[in-house]
């Protein structure tokens, strides 16, 4: 390892005293003589005793440019990264993958072990910290600390406890440049972890490490481990239903469970089965439900050695099929129409009881409008007072009510139900001119601009979205038609949180207002406004442990809203009320959340990937350790600077023998430049003399 | 005497030369009569050999008594004593310039020359003077008149080193300055081929001349393994030698120098000493250290003794 590596071309320069040598060889003495003509010409190769003399020189020579070389190269020696005692402090990241599979088997009893020996072994000048990850929490729990407080970090090790979330190998690399980079020493990410495959990252680049990081792993997993999970459920049917189980392997051999299916915390039914291959479904059919929500829980028995994904939770909303629909006459147009696309939907199931203004009490008198699924009112001009505020109570306690504006409510001066202002009626032709095709029952909106509005009610343009944070949610349109007047009103700004779903339809169906009834795209609007609001879109309901949901809770601590976690605990204290508009669970099972009276569930599953124990391939492994990060070029400079201590230079030794052989070369070669003086010196003199000879010499 | 004739002649190696004397193994050709034999007879008063008369012959050497009692007619001859030249033949080419020590190889010759040039002067002999490298270049013929002595000293003592050697070319010319016969010292380190040289002198020779051959060497030209342990070269195996004459170069080691060119020198040295034998000259190898006067006095030494 070289800080110049490029200098060391310099010691291309060996060649040049090898040349001079060989031509300093091959030099011969002249010498006058009187006559050829006696001699005759002969070579004799060097004595060895001459050619050993020649050699040391050379060798000298030679061994003084190439310290020459590597002196101006710069050689480092690079320190062991976990030795025990280094002049170099580094930074040593102990991340201990605190993830569901962690509990498997012992796995975290190796892990803590693997940790205390790296927290054992750190150097008196390196400095440590011990990063948690699971999830999207990757969580410095202590550090960075000397050696000489490692104590904290036992501590810390010993507090921490595995997750049931899951890990995600390349979120970690990406926050383990926050706390690295920070520190700007050279580092050394130990991740002790069982090397899921499901850990994996999407992109294999964002395994990269941070710059002048050694990523080194330390696998705590067994390969031989197996696993079973119920991975999922599914519910068909309405009023009888069919639920289906999924178990998943990932061991060879078969196995015997039973799978226990509680519904409300009480046991409902318990099948056994065999688990072979990587999925075995479990069917359990004939399942009624009252009307109201439920919470199914589906778990294997008996357990194994990782019981937390041997169970999966589902919060099903089962209400009665039927809609209730108002109509001023039970044969008019409206009302066939609305009758006749909502039972055409067989996937629905959904039953049509009509009535009047005149039949509603008597209806009602049999069955609680709680009872029914929505209600659709084709002219809320036809309700008395009272009735419209039995369906406005309807939709507060968390009903469902599609609303339309015809001749009798286009002549009020708001509509009854909904309370929204009504400016005039407009004889002008209209189309469509924006349909929001995200909300679920606006999910076709390709044809609306065919429908042709003869009539129309001109409203209040509600607005689109909430004006300001804490402000309640505003009355959101979903069509609009050319002259801006909305067609099809969301209502947002009801009283609780608990409140149901209320579309407002400012147009009648009649064919003298529009012909949206006879349009083909009329059905599948009635049916797809149907489903949502009878809820049938959401029949089982669970979230992933993990991530974020949305409570409904109002930010707000006035609401009182509460969410409790499935051990009974709550979630958020009085001073985090705010923060219950959104949920992210951490355990698996059932959170209970609490607002006015009422009370609601969700589910929370642990990450299926997470039940996959197949460990990372070997290539995948050799591939990420020869991940380097290739930093920019100022990152680099930072990186390289920060790397410098991370090595040793052994410049001054370098320089040390430089000086000592540059010694060594000058007496060896003043040495032998003098003898060759004092030859020549010698040889011209005898020459002079023989080519002049002096009287006086004789 | 100047000072460059004390330099050139030392009075220690004067005095030792004082007792000896230059005497030719040959009589040669002379004006005067004097200690040396002539070659020609009939001035001495040594009689030397009988010969039958021919026509033309002067008829008062006609022993007249040998007739009387055998009819026939003999010519009497004698052997005369007479004034010989003395011609020194000094190589100023540029490897006589070669020296491992304070004296090189020319600066040995030039006191050769010089002590030789005394010495007949002594005797009332002429005594010339050729310096020669590639060409011919200076020529002082003999001569014996007053202050002949310092100019043929002042001339051996301007030479210099320089240029390469050809001997064939070189004696080829001296004949032309050389009619008369007498005693020819060459002084040379001979880097030559040995028959180049009997090509050289051969002619010489022939026409008479009594030859005497100072083949000069350095001691490290005789051991150059010297040379591969001293200076710059001492602990290398190999080095280049360069040819002071031609400039050439040669990579040459220590070990060929330690063994084989001993054996080589050794016999080049052969070959010219049979060369010099076959054309009847006196070849002498003489290393720069030596001793001057000693080296004069064994070859004046070696030459009385074979009179």
């Amino acid at each position: 390892m070289f800080a110049a590596p490029w200098f060391l071309a310099g010691l291309l320069a060996i060649g040049l005293p090898v040349l001079l040598h060989r031509i300093a060889r091959t030099e011969r003495i002249k010498l006058a003589f009187a006559s050829l003509m006696l001699l005759e010409a002969s070579e004799v190769r060097d004595t060895s005793r001459r050619t050993i003399r020649y050699w040391i020189l050379l060798a000298v020579r030679i061994l003084l440019l190439i310290a020459l070389a590597l002196a101006f190269a710069q050689p480092l020696l690079k320190n062991d990264p976990i030795a025990a005692v280094g002049p170099q402090p580094q930074l040593h990241a102990i991340v201990v993958d605190a993830s569901l599979s962690m509990q498997h088997g012992e796995r975290w009893t190796r892990a803590q072990a693997e940790a205390r020996k790296l927290i054992d072994g750190l150097g008196r000048n390196d400095r440590a910290l011990l990063v948690a990850a699971s999830g999207r929490k990757i969580e410095l729990l202590a550090g960075p600390v000397f050696a000489s407080d490692a104590n904290v970090l036992r501590a810390a090790l010993t507090a921490l406890q595995p997750s049931m979330q899951r890990l995600d190998y390349g979120l970690l690399m990406t926050s383990s440049k926050a706390w690295i980079a920070a520190e700007g020493l050279p580092s050394h990410l130990h991740l002790i972890t069982d090397l899921q495959q499901s850990a994996n990252p999407l992109r294999f680049s964002d395994l990269e490490p941070p710059a002048n990081t050694a990523v080194e792993l330390h696998d705590v997993g067994d390969a031989a481990a197996t696993n079973l999970s119920v991975s999922g459920i599914s519910i068909r049917g309405a009023q009888e239903r069919v639920l289906t189980a999924t178990v998943r392997s990932t061991g060879t051999k078969a196995e015997a469970r039973e799978v226990v299916l509680t519904i409300d915390d009480r046991e409902y039914a318990r099948k056994k089965i065999t688990v072979e291959g990587t999925a075995t479904e479990a069917i359990f059919t004939g399942i009624k439900l009252t009307a109201g929500g439920h919470r199914l829980q589906v778990s294997l028995q008996p357990q194994d050695a990782l019981p937390q994904d041997d169970s999966y939770f589902a919060v099903i909303e089962h209400t009665e099929p039927t809609v209730l629909l108002i109509t001023e006459n039970i044969e008019a147009d409206d009302a066939v129409y609305f009758a006749a696309a909502i039972e055409s939907q067989s996937s629905l199931q959904l039953a049509v009881q009509r009535a009047t203004p005149l039949t509603l009490a008597k209806v009602l008198a049999d069955h609680p409008l709680g009872d029914f699924s929505a209600v659709v009112v084709a002219d809320s001009g036809i309700l008395s007072a009272a009735d419209t505020r039995k369906i406005q109570d309807y939709v507060e306690a968390g009903g469902a009510a599609l609303i339309t504006i015809g001749n009798k409510a286009s002549r009020l001066p708001a509509e009854p139900v909904t309370g929204l202002a009504i400016r005039k009626s407009s004889d002008a032709e209209q189309h469509v001119a924006w349909v929001d095709d995200s909300h679920p029952a606006l999910r076709d909106a390709s044809s609306w601009r065919a429908v042709r509005f003869m009539k129309h009610v001109d409203m209040r343009q509600p607005a689109t979205a909430a004006t300001a944070p804490g402000d309640a949610p505003a009355d959101r349109t979903l069509i609009a038609l050319d002259d801006g007047s909305p067609l099809l009103i969301e209502r947002a700004n009801l009283k609780s949180e608990s409140a149901g779903r209320l579309l407002l339809l400012t147009a009648p169906l009649d064919r003298a207002w529009n012909d949206l009834a006879i349009h083909p795209l009329f059905v599948r609007f009635i049916a797809e406004t149907a489903r949502y609001l009878t809820g049938r879109d959401a029949a089982a309901m669970s979230f992933t442990v993990g991530t974020q949901i949305t409570t409904g809770l109002l930010p707000s601590s006035s609401a009182g809203g509460q969410i409790f976690d499935p051990n009974g605990q709550r979630v958020y204290g009085l001073s985090d009320a705010d923060q219950a508009a959104r949920l992210a669970p951490e355990l698996n099972g059932f959170y209970e959340i609490r607002s006015n009276n009422q009370k609601r569930w969700l589910a929370a599953n642990i990450d299926p990937r997470e039940s996959d124990l197949t460990p990372l391939t070997a290539d995948n492994l050799t591939r990420w350790q020869a991940l380097r990060h290739d930093a920019p070029q100022g990152e680099e400079q930072a990186g390289a600077a920060a790397a410098r201590p991370a090595t040793r230079s052994i410049g001054f030794a370098i320089l040390s023998l430089l000086a000592a052989l540059a010694l060594v070369e000058f007496l060896m070669a003043n040495y032998r430049l003098a003898v060759r003086r004092d030859g020549s010196f010698g040889a011209n003199s005898a020459s002079t003399e023989l080519s002049n000879p002096s009287p006086t010499s004789a | 005497m100047s000072s460059s004739i004390g330099h050139l002649l030392p009075p220690s190696t004067l005095a030792s030369l004082a007792n000896l004397e230059l005497v030719a193994r040959v009589a040669v050709e002379g004006f005067l009569i004097g200690m040396h034999r002539s070659p020609r007879f009939g001035f001495s008063q040594e009689f030397k050999e009988y010969r039958a008369y021919v026509e033309g012959d002067d008829p008062r050497f006609v022993d007249w008594n040998v007739y009387a009692r055998t009819d026939r007619a003999y010519i009497r001859r004698f052997e005369g004593e007479t004034n010989t030249r003395l011609m020194i033949l000094l190589d100023a080419s540029a490897s006589m310039g070669f020296g491992s020590h304070s004296v090189t190889k020319l600066q040995y010759g030039k006191f050769l020359a010089a002590a030789l040039g005394y010495m007949a002067m002594r005797q009332h002999d002429p005594a010339g003077l050729i310096v020669f490298d590639e060409e011919v270049r200076q020529y002082r013929p003999p001569t014996t008149r007053s202050g002949g002595l310092l100019g043929l000293i002042h001339a051996i003592d301007a030479v210099q080193p320089s240029g390469g050697t050809r001997m064939l070319d070189c004696f080829q010319k001296f004949r032309e300055h050389m009619t008369r016969r007498g005693l020819v010292v060459v002084i040379s380190d001979l880097y030559c081929d040995p028959a180049a040289l009997t090509r050289a002198v051969q002619p010489l020779a022939y026409t008479g001349h009594d030859i005497v051959i100072f083949q000069l060497l350095d001691p490290q030209e005789r051991a150059p393994a010297g040379l591969a342990d001293s200076g710059a070269a001492k602990g290398r195996e190999s080095f280049v030698v360069e040819d002071m004459e031609t400039r050439a170069t040669m990579q040459v080691s220590a070990q060929y120098l330690r063994d084989a060119y001993t054996t080589r020198l050794e016999n080049h040295l052969g070959e010219l000493r049979r060369a010099a034998a076959n054309l009847g000259a006196h070849h002498l190898a003489l290393s720069t250290d030596e001793p001057l006067d000693r080296a004069l006095r064994q070859y004046l030494k070696f030459r009385e003794g074979h009179r």
